[in-house]
C-alpha cells in the first residue's frame, strides 16, 4: 500500500487546479509565484510516489491506486474513476517531470503578466495529470480539453512570430481533431451498449460481446483520424511546427512533450484493446502513411529548416511517425516500445525546447544560419544541448534508444520494407540534429553573432535554467540506463491486450 | 370542481411577487423618484426588482408541493420548478446589468416590463392548460416587444421592435389556430385530456394541420430556420439588456412550454415515434446548418450572436426530440447554461457600450488591455457557447448528443443530426475564436485605448454568471438533480 492518507492521483490533479483557481480569485503576485513552485512540485512528488509503490500495490484488472468518485451521473455511466495501469503510469510520471521542469522554467522566465501565465500553465498541468490518471473515458477527454484551452490563449497572447495565425490554426486543427475523436468515443459508447464510460467495465463487457468487425473497422478509422490530427499524423500535421514555432517555451514543452501524447495514449489504451479487428485492418495503411509521410517526407523537410524552433517542431512530428509504426505493429513489443518512446520523446523534446529558448535569449534569433561559436561562451548550455540532441537521435544510454530499438525490432516482423524506410529516418534525424548543434555552438561566429555578443555578452546558463534542464536530462538517463523500471509494468499491462490482437 | 383559491395563490405566489414588484417599481418611481436624477432612479428600480425576483425565488422554493394545481390548469412538477428557477436567475442577471449600462429614459417602465415578462415566462413554465399557456406566452411576448423598442433614440431599436412584433403576432395567430383545432379534435383545453383523447383516436389530417400550426409558432419562438428572420435584427437593434432577456430567459421558457406541449399533449398521438419528430428534425438540421454557416460571414458581433443562437436552437430542438425518452434534464440544462452564457455576453457588450460603440467585431479590439475583467468573462462565456470543457456548454452538448445517438442509433435521424451538430461545432468554434481573437490578440484602434470602468452590480452579475457556468460544468449533477 502507498500509506498515504489521501489519494495521490486526485491530489496530483487537484493541487495545480486549486492553485490556479486561487490565482484567478486574486492571490497576490508574490504569493502566486511562491506557491507555484508547490503547484508544480506536488504532481511530481505524487507521480514519483506512485512509480515507486506501483508494483507493491494491489491491482484490479491491471489498475493500481484505483478510486472512484461519484459525480451523480451514474445513470449515464460517468464517474470520476482514477487509477494507473502499466501504460498510464510511465506517462503520468513523465507528465509530472516535464510539468515540473516547464513550471520552473516559466517562473524564471520573467514573462509579461507572469501571474496569469503561471495560472494557465497550472491549469494545463492539472489537466495533463488528469488525462493519464483517468480510467473513465469521459474524464479522459474532459481533462484533455481542459489542458488544451490554455495552449490557445498562451500562444495567442504570449506567442512569438505569427502568433495570431498560429493560434487560430492550432485551435481549429486541434479542436476539429478532438471533435472527431469525441464522435468516435461516443459512438463506441453507444455501439457497445454497455452504458458505461468506465474503461475497465467496457473492456470486460466487450471481451464477452465484441463489436462486429465492420463496426470495429469504422470506429478505429474515426479514432485514428481524430487522434491522428492531435498527434500530427501526416498529412494532418501542418499545425504543429507552426504552433510550436510561435508558442512560448513552457507551453511548447508541455504541449509537444505531454499533451500531444494524448492521441497515441488513446489509441493504445482504448483503440487497441477494444477494437482489435479494426487495428489489424488499418495497420498497413497507417504504417505506410507514418513511414512515408511522417518519417521520410517530414524528416527531409526538417533537414531543410533554418529556424531552430521550427526544426524542433518538425522533428517532433517526425518522431510521432515511429509511434504510429509501433502501434501498427500491434505486438506487445511494438506497443511497449511506443509507450517507452512517448516517455523518452516527451522528456527530450521538452529539454530541447527549453534549451532553444535559452539559446534565443543569448543570440536574439532563432535563425541557425546567424549563430555559431556559442560553445566557448556558454559551455554548459552547449553540453546540455548536445546531450539532448543525442537523446533525440536515439543514442544508447538515453531512454529514446530503447523506445526506437524495440519499435524497430517489432516492426521487422510486421514488414521488413517499412522497417528499412524507418531506419533511414534515424540517419535523417542524426543529420538535422547534429547539424543544428554544430551550427549553433561550434564553428566561427557569424557577423550577426559577433555584433550581438558585442552588444549583449552572453552568460552561461543560470541555475534557474539549469535545474529544470538537469531534471529532464536525469530522467532521460535514468530510463536509458534502467529501462526495466518502466518496461516491466508496461509489459504486464500490454500482454493480455496484445494476445487478443494476435488471436484475431 | 370547486376552485380552491388559497391553493392557487400558494402555487402562483412567485408570479404574484413579480407583478407586485413591477407595480411597486412604477408607483415609487412616479411618486418618490420624480425629483431624483436618472442614475438614482435606475438604481432604485433595479434594487426593488431584484428584491422581487429574489422573493419569487423563495416562493418558488416554498411552493414546492408537486402535482397538478387548480383543477389541472397548472402543473408544478420538477420541470416547472427548475424552469422557474432558471428564468428567475436569468432575469435577475439581466436586471443587474441595467444600472449604468442603459442610457434610456423611463427606468421604472423598463424594469417593470422586464418583471412582467418574467412573470409571463414563469407561468409558461407551469401552464398545463392551452388557454393559460397562450395568455402567459402573450404576456411575455408583448413585454418583450416593448423592451426591444425601448431605446427611442436609435432607429434600429424601433425596427427591431416592429419586426419582432409582426413576426410574433403572426406566429401567435398560428398558435391560436392550432390550439383551436386541438380543442375541436378533443373537446378540451387541458393537456392531459388532450393527450388521452388523441391517443384514443386515429391520426387525422386535421391533427397534422394543428401540429403544423403549433410547430410554426414554436419555430418562431425558438428562432429556428425558416422562422428565424427576426432574430438578427432584434439582437442587433434591441437595447443590450433587452436582447439579453430575449436571448436567454425567453428561450428557456419557450422551450419548456413547447416541449411540454409536444411531449405530454401530443406525444402519445401516434405511438412510438410521434408525428412531429421528423418535422422537428428537419427544422433542427436546417437551423444548425444555416446558423453556423451564416455566422461565419458576420462582421457585426450581435448578428453573429443571433446566428449562433439559431444554431443553438437547432441543438435544443434535438433536445426536444431526445426528451421523449430521456426526460427533460438535458434540454433544460442546455437551455439554461446557454442562457447564462448569452446573458453574460450581452452584459459584456452592454458595459462596453457605455464607453463607446460595440456593434462590430472590431469594436472588441484590445479589450484585454482595456478591461481584463470583461475580457476574462467574455472568454468564459464564448468558450461555454463553443462547448469547451470544463464549462457548462460542453457538458450540455455532450449529454444531448450522447442521448441523441442512443435515441435512434447512429444511423437514425437523431443520430445523423447529432453527428452533424458535432461536426458543425468545429465550424462554430471558428467564429467564436474570431470574437476571442479580437478581444485578446488584436490591438485597440487608436483613440479607443482608454480603460473601461465596470460598475459594481454588472461586474458582480458577470462574475456570477461565469462562476455558475464553471460550477455547473464541473458539477453538472447538481443542476440535473433538480429536474429528475
Amino acid at each position: 500500500m502507498s500509506h498515504l492518507p489521501f489519494d495521490p492521483l486526485l491530489v496530483a490533479i487537484a493541487a495545480p487546479l486549486a492553485l490556479a483557481l486561487a490565482i484567478a480569485l486574486g492571490l497576490p503576485k508574490r504569493w502566486s509565484v511562491r506557491l507555484a513552485y508547490a503547484g508544480f512540485a506536488v504532481p511530481l512528488v505524487m507521480a514519483l510516489h506512485t512509480w515507486w509503490h506501483f508494483s507493491a500495490q494491489t491491482q484490479t484488472a491491471g489498475y493500481a491506486f484505483l478510486t472512484n468518485y461519484s459525480t451523480g451521473l451514474t445513470g449515464l455511466g460517468i464517474s470520476l474513476k482514477l487509477g494507473l495501469n502499466g501504460i498510464s503510469l510511465p506517462l503520468f510520471v513523465m507528465a509530472g517531470i516535464v510539468g515540473f521542469a516547464a513550471g520552473l522554467y516559466a517562473i524564471q522566465s520573467q514573462a509579461e503578466r507572469l501571474k496569469i501565465y503561471l495560472m494557465l500553465l497550472l491549469i494545463m498541468q492539472g489537466g495533463l495529470m488528469g488525462v493519464f490518471a483517468s480510467v473513465d473515458i469521459f474524464f479522459f477527454y474532459f481533462f484533455h480539453e481542459l489542458a488544451l484551452i490554455p495552449t490557445f490563449i498562451m500562444v495567442g497572447v504570449w506567442g512569438g512570430r505569427d502568433r495570431g495565425y498560429a493560434a487560430m490554426k492550432m485551435t481549429i486543427y486541434l479542436t476539429a481533431g478532438a471533435m472527431i475523436s469525441l464522435v468516435g468515443l461516443i459512438a463506441l459508447y453507444v455501439k457497445s451498449g454497455a452504458t458505461t464510460f468506465d474503461l475497465i467495465e467496457l473492456k470486460r463487457y466487450l471481451a464477452s460481446k465484441p463489436l462486429s468487425e465492420i463496426t470495429q473497422k469504422n470506429l478505429f478509422a474515426v479514432l485514428t483520424v481524430g487522434f491522428g490530427v492531435l498527434v500530427s499524423l501526416w498529412p494532418l500535421h501542418t499545425w504543429a511546427p507552426l504552433g510550436y514555432g510561435a508558442a512560448p517555451s513552457s507551453n511548447a514543452m508541455l504541449h509537444t512533450g505531454v499533451l500531444k501524447k494524448f492521441g497515441l495514449y488513446g489509441l493504445i489504451q482504448i483503440g487497441l484493446p477494444l477494437l482489435p479487428a479494426g487495428a489489424v485492418h488499418w495497420a498497413h495503411p497507417l504504417a505506410w502513411l507514418a513511414v512515408l509521410g511522417n518519417v521520410l517526407i517530414v524528416g527531409l523537410i526538417t533537414i531543410a529548416q533554418r529556424d531552430l524552433k521550427q526544426m524542433l517542431g518538425y522533428s517532433s512530428v517526425m518522431h510521432m511517425g515511429y509511434a504510429f509504426l509501433g502501434i501498427a505493429a500491434g505486438t506487445t513489443l511494438g506497443v511497449g516500445g511506443v509507450v517507452l518512446m512517448m516517455v523518452a520523446h516527451g522528456l527530450s523534446v521538452a529539454l530541447l525546447f527549453l534549451l532553444a529558448t535559452s539559446v534565443h535569449h543569448r543570440t536574439h534569433t532563432f535563425a541557425m544560419d546567424e549563430m555559431g561559436g556559442l560553445a566557448q561562451k556558454t559551455p554548459v548550455l552547449a553540453a546540455l544541448f548536445v546531450a539532448a540532441t543525442f537523446a533525440s537521435i536515439g543514442l544508447p544510454g538515453f531512454a529514446n534508444f530503447w523506445g526506437e530499438l524495440t519499435i524497430f525490432v517489432a516492426l521487422w516482423k510486421f514488414s521488413p520494407a517499412i522497417t528499412a524506410c524507418a531506419v533511414a529516418g534515424v540517419v535523417i534525424s542524426a543529420i538535422y540534429g547534429l547539424r543544428a548543434a554544430a551550427r549553433i555552438f561550434f564553428g566561427p561566429p557569424t557577423d550577426h553573432m559577433t555584433a550581438i555578443t558585442a552588444k549583449f555578452p552572453p552568460a552561461d546558463l543560470r541555475w534557474a535554467e539549469r535545474i529544470p534542464a538537469l531534471v529532464l536530462l536525469a530522467a532521460l538517463l535514468f530510463v536509458g540506463f534502467w529501462p526495466k523500471s518502466l518496461s516491466d509494468p508496461i509489459n504486464a499491462a500490454l500482454t493480455p491486450a496484445a494476445k487478443v490482437a494476435a488471436a484475431k | 370542481m370547486k376552485p380552491n383559491y388559497t391553493e392557487l395563490f400558494a402555487a402562483l405566489s412567485p408570479e404574484a411577487a413579480l407583478i407586485v414588484g413591477a407595480l411597486l417599481v412604477v408607483v415609487l418611481d412616479l411618486t418618490l423618484g420624480r425629483k431624483k436624477i436618472a442614475e438614482a432612479r435606475w438604481h432604485a428600480a433595479v434594487r426593488i426588482a431584484l428584491l422581487a425576483v429574489g422573493l419569487a425565488g423563495c416562493f418558488t422554493f416554498a411552493s414546492g408541493r408537486p402535482g397538478a394545481e387548480f383543477g389541472g390548469a397548472f402543473m408544478l412538477d420538477a420541470l416547472a420548478q427548475a424552469t422557474r428557477y432558471s428564468v428567475l436567475v436569468l432575469a435577475a442577471l439581466s436586471l443587474a446589468l441595467l444600472p449604468g449600462t442603459a442610457r434610456m429614459r423611463h427606468p421604472a417602465e423598463f424594469v417593470a416590463v422586464v418583471l412582467f415578462a418574467t412573470a409571463g415566462f414563469s407561468v409558461m413554465a407551469t401552464a398545463q392548460n392551452l388557454l393559460i399557456a397562450f395568455l402567459a406566452l402573450e404576456l411575455a411576448s408583448l413585454s418583450l416587444y416593448v423592451l426591444a423598442g425601448f431605446d427611442k433614440t436609435r432607429p434600429e431599436s424601433a425596427e427591431a421592435a416592429l419586426k419582432y412584433f409582426l413576426f410574433g403576432g403572426v406566429s401567435a395567430a398560428f398558435l391560436l389556430f392550432g390550439f383551436s383545432l386541438l380543442y375541436g379534435l378533443t373537446g378540451s383545453i387541458e393537456l392531459n385530456v388532450i393527450a388521452r383523447e388523441l391517443g384514443a383516436q386515429a391520426a387525422s389530417p386535421l391533427l397534422v394541420v394543428a401540429l403544423v400550426m403549433v410547430l410554426v409558432a414554436f419555430g418562431f419562438k425558438a428562432a429556428a430556420v425558416p422562422f428565424h428572420l427576426w432574430a438578427p435584427d432584434v439582437y442587433q437593434g434591441a437595447p443590450a439588456p433587452a436582447a439579453a432577456l430575449i436571448a436567454s430567459a425567453s428561450k428557456v421558457a419557450g422551450f419548456t412550454f413547447f416541449a411540454r406541449l409536444l411531449w405530454s399533449g401530443t406525444g402519445a398521438s401516434s405511438g412510438q415515434a410521434p408525428a412531429w419528430m421528423l418535422t422537428l428534425a428537419i427544422l433542427a438540421g436546417a437551423s444548425l446548418l444555416l446558423g453556423n454557416v451564416a455566422a461565419l460571414a458576420q462582421r457585426n458581433l450581435r448578428r453573429l450572436l443571433a446566428y449562433s443562437a439559431i444554431a443553438h436552437a437547432g441543438i435544443m430542438l434535438l433536445g426536444v426530440m431526445t426528451g421523449t425518452r430521456f426526460g427533460p434534464g438535458a434540454l433544460l440544462y442546455y437551455t439554461f447554461t446557454y442562457g447564462l452564457a448569452t446573458v453574460g455576453t450581452f452584459g459584456v457588450i452592454a458595459i462596453i457600450e457605455r464607453a463607446g460603440r460595440c456593434q462590430d467585431l472590431d469594436d472588441l479590439a484590445g479589450l484585454y488591455r482595456r478591461s481584463p475583467l470583461l475580457a476574462g468573462c467574455l472568454l468564459m462565456f464564448v468558450l461555454s457557447l463553443a462547448g469547451i470543457p470544463p464549462l457548462a456548454g460542453f457538458f450540455g452538448k455532450f449529454l444531448l448528443f450522447s442521448q441523441a445517438l442512443r435515441l435512434t442509433g447512429l444511423t437514425g435521424p437523431a443520430g445523423w443530426l447529432a453527428i452533424a451538430a458535432i461536426a458543425l461545432s468545429a465550424v462554430a468554434l471558428y467564429y467564436y475564436l474570431i470574437v476571442l481573437k479580437r478581444a485578446f490578440v488584436t490591438p485597440a484602434v487608436a483613440g479607443t485605448e482608454a480603460r473601461i470602468a465596470v460598475p459594481l452590480k454588472p461586474a458582480l452579475a458577470l462574475l456570477l454568471a461565469a462562476a455558475l457556468l464553471l460550477a455547473l460544468g464541473v458539477f453538472p449533477s447538481s443542476a440535473l438533480r433538480l429536474v429528475t
